[in-house]
Formats: structure tokens, sequence, C-alpha cells
């Protein structure tokens, strides 16, 4: 085997990747020839020269501490990812049943109040025993009515009643009769 | 225990305790390989974080369980030339330890047995990084696979997924770079 050819295998021989017979034959031949040693042995020294380029070991708790953030950011984020998804999906629903609740809530309140204010109203009618001791409420056509004609109608019992200032509109006997209702009321007083 | 391609089967299949422990299984091999890559153990610690984050997100493109290792290094080095081309002319060489998390500078520090030793082992380690360091990023890393890390040609070429003919031809002019960066410590010691 020639230098030339030697050398061309140097590397392959170095690394151990020529077959057994190209092997033995530059074997022999390094054995022999000092230049193609030498050139060998300068490939030697460099390969163990990059062997100690080492890699230091950081220690136990840099590789746990690398995994969890590895973890924190894979694995981790994935879970927490559907977990907030789960979680916005909650509130969102916790907001809008929220916002039904107090729709609801007002709306009970405002049946309350009417009912309240009825009640007061019916409790107030109740509180005179005597039906016709009841104020009344007087709608506007018939204030105009009254204003209109002027003439007194109401009894003397009916100006007391007016004098407590209010009229039920409708109240038994006292539709279509006019009167000069402030006149009254204040006559009353 | 189970062995990496029943790992690799069910993390592909979704199974996070699976991706997890192969994590722990192969972020020494990814860390030491970065950090003889860059130099430095901040841009090695990046790497592993990065690698498995990509990996985690790119399983889809394990094609074949059998492959994993070879994904997961071509992933580590090609993140590593990224930030070799970032660095651009800054060479990692002589790394600041003193910016490292305290924990991590006592452990180092415990590694060196004298100081001796440990200035001969600085210079030495200061001198083939920056030849290591002058090299494309490409024969560097075929180097540091083959000569240093100990993978095949073969199994280079699976990593950079190139023809074995490209990693032979890299190797050869990384070391003939290198041995006329090195030539004063390659010579035989009389």
């Amino acid at each position: 085997m020639t230098c030339r050819h030697t050398r061309l295998l140097l590397e392959d021989f170095l690394d151990h990747e020529l077959p057994q017979a190209e092997r033995d034959q530059v074997q022999r031949h390094l054995e022999s020839c000092t230049d193609c040693r030498s050139e060998y042995e300068e490939l030697v020294r460099l390969k163990e020269l990059m062997g100690t380029v080492t890699a230091p070991d950081p220690g136990r708790d840099y590789w746990q501490q690398t995994t969890q953030v590895v973890l924190a950011k894979t694995v981790d984020s994935t879970a927490a990812t559907a977990a907030d998804r789960v979680a916005v999906r909650r509130r969102e629903a916790a907001k809008t049943a929220f916002v039904r609740s107090l729709i609801s809530a007002a709306a009970s309140l405002a049946i309350l109040v009417s009912a309240v204010m009825i009640g007061s109203l019916h409790r107030s009618a109740g509180d005179w025993q005597d039906p016709a001791e009841q104020p009344v409420l007087l709608s506007a056509s018939i204030q105009e009515e009254l204003d209109l004609r002027r003439v007194p109608v109401f009894t003397e019992y009916e100006r007391g009643r007016l004098a407590r200032g209010m009229l039920l509109l409708g109240a038994p006997g006292y539709l279509g009769k006019s009167a000069v209702l402030p006149e009254y009321l204040w006559a009353a007083m | 225990m189970k062995s990496i391609p029943d790992l690799v089967k069910a993390f592909i299949e979704g199974d996070q305790e699976a991706f997890a422990e192969l994590v722990v299984r192969y972020r020494r091999k990814v860390y030491s390989l970065a950090h003889r890559i860059l130099g430095n153990h901040l841009d090695a610690d990046e790497v592993v974080q990065e690698t498995f984050v990509r990996i985690y997100s790119r399983k889809e493109d394990l094609r074949d369980v059998s492959h994993f290792s070879s994904f997961l290094m071509r992933v580590a080095t090609n993140y590593a030339i990224d930030i070799l081309r970032k660095r651009k002319g800054h060479s990692g060489v002589g790394e600041d330890t003193s910016s490292l998390p305290g924990d991590i500078q006592l452990h180092l520090a415990r590694q060196v047995a004298t100081p001796r030793e440990e200035f001969e082992n600085k210079q030495l380690m200061e001198e083939i990084r920056r030849a290591l360091d002058s090299l494309p990023p490409k024969q560097r890393i075929t180097a540091i696979l083959h000569d240093v890390e100990g993978y095949s040609k073969a199994e280079i070429a699976a990593i950079f997924e190139c023809p074995e003919a490209t990693v032979r031809s890299n190797l050869h002019i990384a070391r003939i770079k290198l041995r006329k960066l090195l030539k004063q410590r390659l010579k035989p010691k009389e």
C-alpha cells in the first residue's frame, strides 16, 4: 500500500470503520512508514484532545429545576390551557346566572313594591270601618268636570272626605258628580 | 422501567408521563452536547429547554419510534446552530461562572481537583474552544458529535439528514483545521 493510499484511509482506520482486510494493510504500512505513522499519531492525539472537551455536571438541583421548567412549558401548559378554558366557561356561566338572578330579583322587587303599594292602598281603604269613610281619588276628567260645572254637589260628609285629600276613581256614588273641588276642599278644612 | 421505544410510542399517543420520563432520560445528553458546542452553561440550558419544548410540540413529526434519538439531537443541534449564528463572532470561550446561580457555581467548583489543574485545564479548554469556534457550525458540530460524543458517521448523517459522504467530508476538513490550530498541543511529548 502506498503512502498516498494509506493517508486517504487513515481517518477511517482511526475511527475503526475500515473492513478488516484494508485495516490490516494500513496497519502493516504504518509499522514500516515513519511519516505515515507520525501523521496517524497526530490524529490520535487530536481525538484524545477533543475527548477533553467535557461538559460539566451542573448538579441534581439543576436537573430537577430544568425538568420542572420544561414540564411547566409543555405538559403543564397544555393542562393549564385546558383548565383555563373550563374556568372561563364556568365564570361566563356564573356571570350569566348572576345577571339572570339580578333581573329576576329586580322583577320580583318591582312586583313586590307594586303589591305593597296596592296593598297599602287597600289597607288604607281597610282602615275605615265604613267603606263610605274611605278617601277617594278624583280622576283628571272628573276634576275637569267639577271645574267646569262649578256646582257644589258634594254633601257635607263628602266634603269631609274630599278634605282628606284622596278620592278613589270609580268609588260608588261619586262618578258623575261635579263640584269645584279645590273650593270645597278649602271649605272643608 | 419502560424502554425508550415504548416511552416514545406512548408519548406519540399523548401520554404526558411518558414525555416527562423522556425528558429525564435525555436531558443530560442534550445538555452535554449543547455545552460542548456552545461552551457555556446558560446557552446549554436554553438549548435543553427549547429542545424539549419543540419535541413536545412536534411529536407528529416523529415518523418512527426508533428515530427518536436522532430526531432529538437534530432539534438540539439545529437550535445550537441558531444560537451560534446569533452570536456571530462572540465566542463562548471562558465562561464567567460568577453569573451562574450559586448552587451551580458551587457544584462546578467542586469538580476541579487543584488550582493548578484548574488553571491548566482552563487554558487547554480555552485553546480547544477557540479552535472549535473558528470552524463553521456544521463542521464544528460534526467534529464534536463524532470525536467527543462518539456518534458514528451514519448516526450524524441521520441527525443532519444528509448523506454520509457529507459528514465524512465535514469531519475531514474540521480535523485538518483543528490540527493546524492546535499544532503545539499535538506535538509528541518528549
